[in-house]
């Protein structure tokens, strides 16, 4: 077999040492963001909400840290408001800061009334949209029991877009496209179909799914998106807000390599 | 001392207003928006989101969409799609993308999806403002006209929102209008709106009249949502549909694609051009 | 998107279960936003090897067709049909001929080896490394759903059945996550008994 196939580069010299003419100038671009990684998820059942995210922190293909937690409390009712953040960390983290200060305002503009959790959810809009021309690089979800009991999970983009009605899974960050399919399939039972006693299928109905079994399927979504993604790894935060016992973390190792 | 140490040092915040903007998680309905500390702001927003210019960017915001609103004897269609897309990736299926702004308008989203969140939602606040002020209801001229006059106000700052204001009162009757990011304002019979708005308009235009029943008029609006969600990569999901009347709006449900679409197809036989066997066995032999 | 990759958008899978081989595709050819045809599939055979491309719509008719005449010619030197490894051998050389050029397709193998049954899956970049994987093999502009899906859902030595449900449950809910991929799918289970090929019944969205 001959390499007379070979097809040389054309002209120019492609080679990734080589200079362009100095063209004098040169300006620094403004450049406030580093994406920081990780992954985050959140799914509500009936009376409780898990929220849970990897502890990994990077920049580039460093690791800065394997133990940066990215899912935070912050008070409110029955003290059941959690945040998860993902994208630039110091953003995300201000982000957090500035919800942390609104809850607590809010409470003593209020006659010491804890904020619930769809006020919560609109504060956060606003507070992401008032940086709609300087944005925030962090993408959130909010999770909290509302005042009937029930759970209730919020998810944002960069510049506060989010649905009032809230939504049963959602995630973001670094693997989030590893991650929403499967949910798509394991908790909106997405292309699952039973058969209905005339032999005729039909798409299976959705319902919200028990606390041990949301744990596993969290579980599992954060050890695949591991195996897959550079960005994912080390640790595992759950947070867990039930009506009843109300909020609780726990720390499983996942893959460090 | 207190004397020297005042005169060698300064405030952490010189201003009141640059303390509040720092600290405060005051509403934004004051309209504050922070900036970035450089001289072209809105340069540098594009540089950050505009992923159609760069498919790389760190920040996507949700874009594409089908919409649309026709006006007919019983009042006005609305009627979209429910899929919201950053880049390639479907970021949502469900998405409610008519905004309900009081009982009797409705407005519609296409573009930016916190841009016409948060503008929509300032107009209802607007238009409550209104009918305290003025006891009486605010007009859908009046309401697109605000809305129209703010996005006009931040043009070239990178906002992006395609709407259509659709509502009915004593003075106007059935109202229906288009405003844009770029500041058009627009009164019309019928309206698409999105990135699959040609293929919404090919069905509809097709077969609008002004004298639809009312039964037609939601099959209409919806057949044409679903051709666009067919062809058009960026819309799809759920069909939302509504009729506004004299009495105020009415929802006719939130209704998945996948199921309609083979409903039509094999029950109307439409569609033909999906096929429900394997094709094409003849030429694969080599 | 001016990616050559992501104008026309699809999505191939191929995985291992016990003595079984899958292979499955989408249906859509577009335009970018616009879907031009619901019915091109992207995987082709050569006796009992599958190849599955993605990527540019013509560079996957062209490389399809290049395959055919190569693999014909084996046949006739040879007197036999093309082993899977075999065929990886001639995709990953025929692609690095193109290296300062290439196509741009990712292509994806799945067969059975005529003389030990064994199954064997692999897959390319543009200008041909190889991955050769014991598990699955994901391509398109789905691959990072692909991932996350087959990942979750694949488990060791599943029979043809099993098999056809995991890569069909990977497949719909990756594409109907995408999209530019979607619009129907066909999934075929290679055992050494024979081939069966299934349409699924996608979103047309």
């Amino acid at each position: 077999m001959s390499f007379s196939s070979f097809q040389a580069p054309s002209n120019a010299p492609a080679y990734s040492f080589a200079k362009e003419a100095n063209s004098g100038f040169r300006e620094h671009r403004f450049n406030p963001y580093t994406d920081n990684g990780g992954s985050i998820l959140g799914i509500a059942g009936d009376d409780f909400v898990v929220l849970a995210g990897d502890t990994r922190s990077t920049s580039g293909y460093n690791i800065n840290s394997r133990t940066q937690k990215k899912v935070f409390s912050i008070g409110g009712y029955k003290n059941s408001l959690v945040i998860a953040t993902v994208g630039f960390g110091a953003d995300a983290r201000d982000l957090v800061e500035k919800m942390k200060r609104a809850v607590e305002d809010y409470k003593f503009a209020h006659n010491l009334r804890d904020m619930s959790v769809s006020a919560a959810a609109q504060q956060l809009h606003t507070l992401l949209y008032g940086n709609r021309f300087f944005p925030k690089y962090a993408y959130c979800v909010l999770g909290g029991i509302d005042s009937n009991g029930k759970a209730r999970l919020y998810s944002y983009d960069p510049i506060g877009s989010y649905s009032k009605e809230g939504e049963s899974r959602a995630a973001a960050g670094a693997a989030s496209s590893l991650i929403v399919p499967f949910l798509d399939n394991q908790v909106e039972f997405k292309n699952q179909h039973t058969r209905e006693a005339n032999g005729e299928f039909v798409e299976k109905a959705v319902h919200p799914l028990p606390l041990d079994h949301v744990v596993k399927l969290v579980k599992d979504a954060f050890t695949s998106a591991t195996e897959r993604h550079i960005e994912v790894g080390d640790g595992l935060q759950l947070v867990i807000v039930t009506a009843q016992d109300g909020l609780s973390e726990q720390i499983v190792p996942l893959k460090q390599d | 001392m207190d004397t020297i140490i005042a005169k060698y040092s300064t405030n952490a915040f010189e201003e009141e207003e640059e303390y509040n903007a720092a600290t405060a998680s005051k509403p934004t309905t004051d309209l504050s928006f922070s900036l970035p500390p450089i001289s072209q702001p809105s340069s540098f927003l594009r540089s950050v989101t505009d992923d159609a210019a760069n498919p790389d960017v760190p920040i996507k915001i949700a874009h594409g969409t089908t919409t649309l609103a026709f006006r007919f004897q019983g009042g006005i269609i609305v009627a979209t799609d429910s899929r919201a897309t950053a880049g390639n990736w479907i970021a949502s299926q469900t998405v409610k993308k008519v905004i309900e702004i009081n009982d009797k308008m409705l407005g519609t989203m296409a573009g930016g999806a916190a841009d016409c969140q948060f503008w929509l939602g300032y107009l209802g606040m607007e238009c409550r403002l209104h009918e305290l002020r003025h006891k009486r209801r605010i007009t859908v001229a009046a309401a697109s006209k605000i809305l129209s006059n703010i996005v006009y106000s931040y043009k070239g700052m990178g906002i992006s929102m395609g709407s259509m204001i659709a509502g009915v009162t004593p003075l106007e009757g059935p109202a229906l209008y288009y405003v844009d990011s770029d500041g058009t304002r627009l009164q019309g019979d019928l309206f698409c709106v999105g990135s699959g708005q040609s293929f919404a308009y090919g069905v509809l235009d097709a077969e609008y009249k002004y004298d639809l029943s009312v039964e037609d008029a939601l099959a209409l609006g919806s057949r044409s949502i679903l051709a666009a969600t067919h062809r058009d990569a960026y819309s799809g999901g759920y069909i939302n549909l509504y009729h506004v009347k004299e009495e105020g709006w009415v929802k006719h449900g939130f209704s998945d694609t996948h199921p309609i679409f083979w409903d039509t197809k094999i029950k109307k036989g439409e569609f033909s051009n999906v096929n429900t066997t394997i094709v094409g066995e003849k030429a694969e032999k080599s | 998107m001016s990616s050559p990759f992501s104008i026309n958008g699809g999505a191939c899978v191929a995985m291992v279960g016990k003595d079984c081989v899958a292979i499955g595709c989408d249906l859509r050819l577009g335009n970018q936003a616009l879907t031009i045809s619901n019915t091109f599939p992207k995987i082709f055979n050569y006796g009992q090897t599958y190849l599955g491309l993605t990527g540019l719509a013509t560079d996957v008719l062209t490389v399809s067709d290049l395959f055919r005449y190569k693999v014909n010619m084996y046949r006739l030197r040879e007197e036999r049909d093309i082993e899977p490894e075999t065929m990886a051998n001639l995709v990953s050389s025929s692609l690095y001929e193109k290296r300062f050029g290439p196509y741009f397709v990712s292509p994806v193998i799945a067969g059975l080896n005529s003389r030990t049954g064994k199954p064997f899956i692999c897959g390319f970049d543009s200008i041909g490394c190889i991955d050769f994987a014991k598990d699955f093999i994901v391509s398109g502009t789905a691959s990072d759903q692909l991932f996350g899906t087959c990942e979750s859902f694949w488990e060791p030595d599943l029979g043809p059945e099993e098999l056809f449900e995991t890569i069909s449950q990977s497949l719909l809910n990756s594409v109907d996550r995408d999209a530019l991929s979607g619009w129907g799918a066909e999934v075929y289970v290679i055992t050494k008994d024979g081939v069966t090929k299934r349409l699924l019944k996608g979103r047309q969205d």
